[in-house]
């Protein structure tokens, strides 16, 4: 399987897996090179997700404080640490969502119905390191070129949290169409980023 | 692993890595790439598009104190899991070199002092306000699992409800079902047992008995027959080939003393045609001079109608 190579976060820098090692050897300085890297889009996601600074910062917390202690489960050489890191924090904000959604209160969320692509990005830009804005900017122009019902349904399951039935009543679609946009919109998105393979190396070198 | 299986599992591969599964499917995909390399490469062939995907919520920096919460949590612990970070905390937080004091009046020294000492408290101050709100914050974290885990067990207790209700209508059920056995027992055992008594009564070497007659409204096939004892009040009537009545009638048991007519009950006659049909009478049967049976409509009970199918003197 061929996997898209993400140029690495800092040229000048470590690699992920160097970091990984270091850390799994309880260096704190590379963790925190490792925070430095992507606690600002594990923060953005974040508030993404569940809408709120005090939570989001809490995920952040909480997301590299696992880095920490988990690394030694950590298979280092596979070059996905930013997607390790990534998903410890998805979980932690979907386990957050269910959490509220299994309370009779909601939790204020002020950008429930922004689209993927509209996501303002504050600071974004001034402050984004190239690396950054270059992967956004490939993740986006993919997300753009998928119909819009199949998006739709991408960023309900990712950033909504939801599982696929919650969608189905979310939309009042049936399960069945939830299942195969989810699948569709993926497999696009793949083999999207797979074509993009050379050039995104291209822009590595 | 059939193929058919594996179809199925990648279909639902897509949503499994987005976190999108209900928990059921989720459980089933996570147990088949575990078996499976087909499926478990195709879950990973979807690792770099869902590491992209964060990517389009933007990048924004957290507040600092964020970084300084993490990194006072881990000093924390290292503070308690090893001596040698203990140490080399300290040597980080100690006193600046000694100053010669040299051009100062000592006020001025002790100032110096007060405020080299005033910044070490402050920066241990802040060092440990860090650490209680990164204690804080786990605490927090844990204080959630806790209730996430209070909802599962309070859902885990309503599963175990609703099970148990329906066991509990399972066992009412059964037990229903057991009472109706057992009455349906007592019925077939009180049939035998009368089945006895009928034999034993029209064995008995006392016992009589009589054919009645026929009248034109009986089928030709038909008989009738009736046992009885001197001074007794039991009557067994004994019916053959004769139809079931039709709906509103009834085949009627009339006893005549003179000129008024008793009924005495009402006879069904089976599918097959046959009436086992066993009473007491009001007085022992010597003291009726005829017997009748009559096709009534259900509720006329006070007098015999016209129709009458068997009738004998005694």
């Amino acid at each position: 399987m061929s996997q898209v190579k993400f140029p690495s976060a800092d040229s000048s820098a470590l690699d992920d897996d160097i970091l990984m090692t270091r850390i799994a050897h309880r260096d704190s300085s590379a963790l925190e090179c490792l925070y430095d890297r992507y606690a600002r889009i594990v923060y953005a996601t974040a508030l993404r997700m569940l809408g709120n600074t005090e939570l989001a910062e809490d995920i952040v917390q909480e997301t590299f404080w696992r880095v920490w202690r988990r690394s030694t489960s950590f298979t280092i050489g596979r070059g996905q640490v930013a997607g390790w890191i990534f998903g410890i924090a998805h979980n932690l904000c979907i386990d957050e969502l269910r959490r509220q959604r299994a309370r009779p209160v909601v939790v204020k969320s002020d950008h429930e119905d922004q689209a993927m692509l509209e996501q303002p990005d504050p600071q974004g830009d001034v402050a984004s390191t190239a690396v950054e804005r270059e992967r956004r900017r490939i993740i986006l122009q993919a997300l753009a070129q998928i119909p819009p019902e199949q998006r739709e349904v991408l960023e309900l399951a990712y950033f909504g949290g939801l599982s696929q039935s919650e969608i189905a009543q979310r939309l009042n679609s049936p399960i069945g169409t939830v299942k195969t946009r989810t699948r569709l919109a993926l497999q696009k998105m793949r083999d999207l980023l797979h074509n993009q393979k050379i050039r995104v190396e291209d822009l590595h070198d | 692993m059939t193929s058919s299986t594996c179809d199925d599992i990648i279909e639902l591969i897509p949503a499994f890595v987005l976190g999108a599964l209900d928990a059921h499917d989720a459980t089933r995909v996570t147990a088949h790439i575990a078996t499976c390399p087909r499926c478990r490469a195709e879950a990973e062939s979807f690792r770099d598009t869902v590491g992209l995907l964060p990517y389009a919520a933007g990048a924004i920096d957290p507040p600092p104190r964020v970084k300084r919460q993490l990194l006072a949590r881990i000093a924390a612990e290292n503070e308690n899991t090893s001596s040698s970070a203990t140490s080399k905390r300290q040597s980080m937080t100690s006193l600046p070199p000694f100053i010669p004091v040299r051009w100062f009046a000592p006020v001025a020294a002790l100032m110096l002092v007060l405020l080299v000492g005033l910044s070490v408290a402050t920066f241990e101050a802040r060092g440990r306000a860090d650490q209680l709100a990164a204690e804080l914050v786990a605490n927090r974290q844990v204080m959630r699992e806790m209730e996430a885990q209070i909802v599962e067990v309070r859902q885990t207790a309503q599963t175990i409800q609703v099970q148990l209700a329906a066991s509990q209508r399972e066992l009412n059920e059964t037990r229903a079902q057991l009472a109706a056995s057992q009455r349906e027992l007592q019925e077939i055992q009180a049939s035998g047992s009368n089945d006895g008594q009928l034999v034993s009564f029209i064995a008995a070497p006392q016992t009589v008995s009589q054919l009645l007659g026929t009248t034109e409204r009986a089928p030709e096939e038909a008989s009738a027959r009736i046992f009885m004892q001197p001074g007794h009040n039991r009557l067994v009537l004994l019916i053959y080939g004769l139809k079931s009545a039709e709906p509103g009638k009834v085949y009627r048991l009339w006893l005549a003393k003179g000129n008024q007519a008793i009924a005495i009950g009402t006879v069904t006659v089976g599918s097959d045609g046959v009436a086992e049909f066993v009473v007491d009478a009001p007085e022992p049967m010597d003291a009726y001079d005829q017997v009748m049976i009559t096709l009534d409509q259900v509720d006329t009970a006070a007098q015999p109608s016209e129709e009458v199918i068997f009738e004998a003197n005694l």
